[in-house]
């Protein structure tokens, strides 16, 4: 095996309709794939063609899945491009999603931090602000 | 713009209960650690140059329980069948059996593992297809 392997981040939710507006409104991510009705279970994508990783939210009907356990589950985006985290921190903006304070501080220094509305989180990484201003 | 770096991150009441899983049974490596950053200690594991890893935290003092859902999955797509049987079989020579799956879609053509928090991986022997 050479290549990581191609990579899911799935989790269920209650409510995937409100999870659109922040993964793919707000972060940019596309649709690129869903299922309805698989044994009771649907489900939608979120990534971007050809990236090596996509998310996946998951209900399973007439089981209700709840809320983050933690204020920590992050998934931490590296963004490389100084103009593309600003284009995509403006966007959630624009959408309504505020930045929220990070519990681990170290995230505070490096970039943005939103909460989903199941309460998980993500953190946009500024990668090259802390190289070139540091 | 291509694909960000991405962190898979979450916390843990016991770091070291979970490295014989993701060290041993995935065969990720330990690209990091920290101890004591502002209480938060850490370790990262991955494969170097991989455009993900995961990372564990714990906050001295705090407890955070365990997986809320038996469907908080993370899913390796490997279509070869050699490197599934591979993956499968590390995970068990590391003392890790595969549990029935939540959704039974991934006993199909899958094996599913569940760590030490109740949190899941899924060896899936099948390609990720972009939806065209």
């Amino acid at each position: 095996m050479n290549a990581a392997p191609k990579l899911r981040i799935a989790r269920p939710t209650d409510d995937p309709q409100a999870l659109l507006r922040f993964y793919r409104d707000g972060l940019g991510l596309e649709v690129i794939g869903g299922f309805q009705d698989h044994a009771g279970f649907d489900g939608v994508f979120l990534g971007r063609r050809g990236w090596p990783y996509h998310l996946a939210f998951i209900t399973h009907r007439g089981h209700p899945a709840g809320r983050a356990p933690t204020q920590e589950n992050l998934l931490v985006f590296y963004i490389p491009d100084a103009a593309e985290w600003q284009a995509v921190v403006d966007r959630m903006m624009a959408m309504g999603f505020a930045s929220v304070p990070s519990i681990n501080p170290y995230w505070e220094s490096r970039g943005k931090t939103f909460e989903d509305p199941d309460g998980y989180r993500v953190v946009l990484e500024c990668a090259p602000c802390l190289t070139g201003e540091g | 713009m291509s694909a960000p770096t991405l962190r898979i991150a979450r916390p843990t009441d016991n770091i070291e209960v979970l490295l014989p899983f993701y060290r041993d049974g995935l065969g990720l490596s330990v690209l990091g650690h920290f101890e004591d950053h502002a209480g938060f200690d850490g370790v990262m594991l991955g494969r170097p140059g991989a455009p993900y890893h995961f990372e564990f935290t714990h906050q001295r003092g705090h407890e955070v329980g365990r997986a809320p859902t038996q469907d908080n999955l993370v899913v390796f797509y490997l279509p070869e069948r050699e490197d599934w049987e591979a993956a499968v079989s590390r995970m068990r020579r590391a003392g890790f059996e595969p549990v029935p799956s939540y959704n039974p879609y991934w006993d199909i053509m899958g094996a599913t593992f569940e760590d030490a928090d109740g949190y899941r991986v899924v060896f899936q022997r099948a390609p990720w297809q972009d939806a065209a």
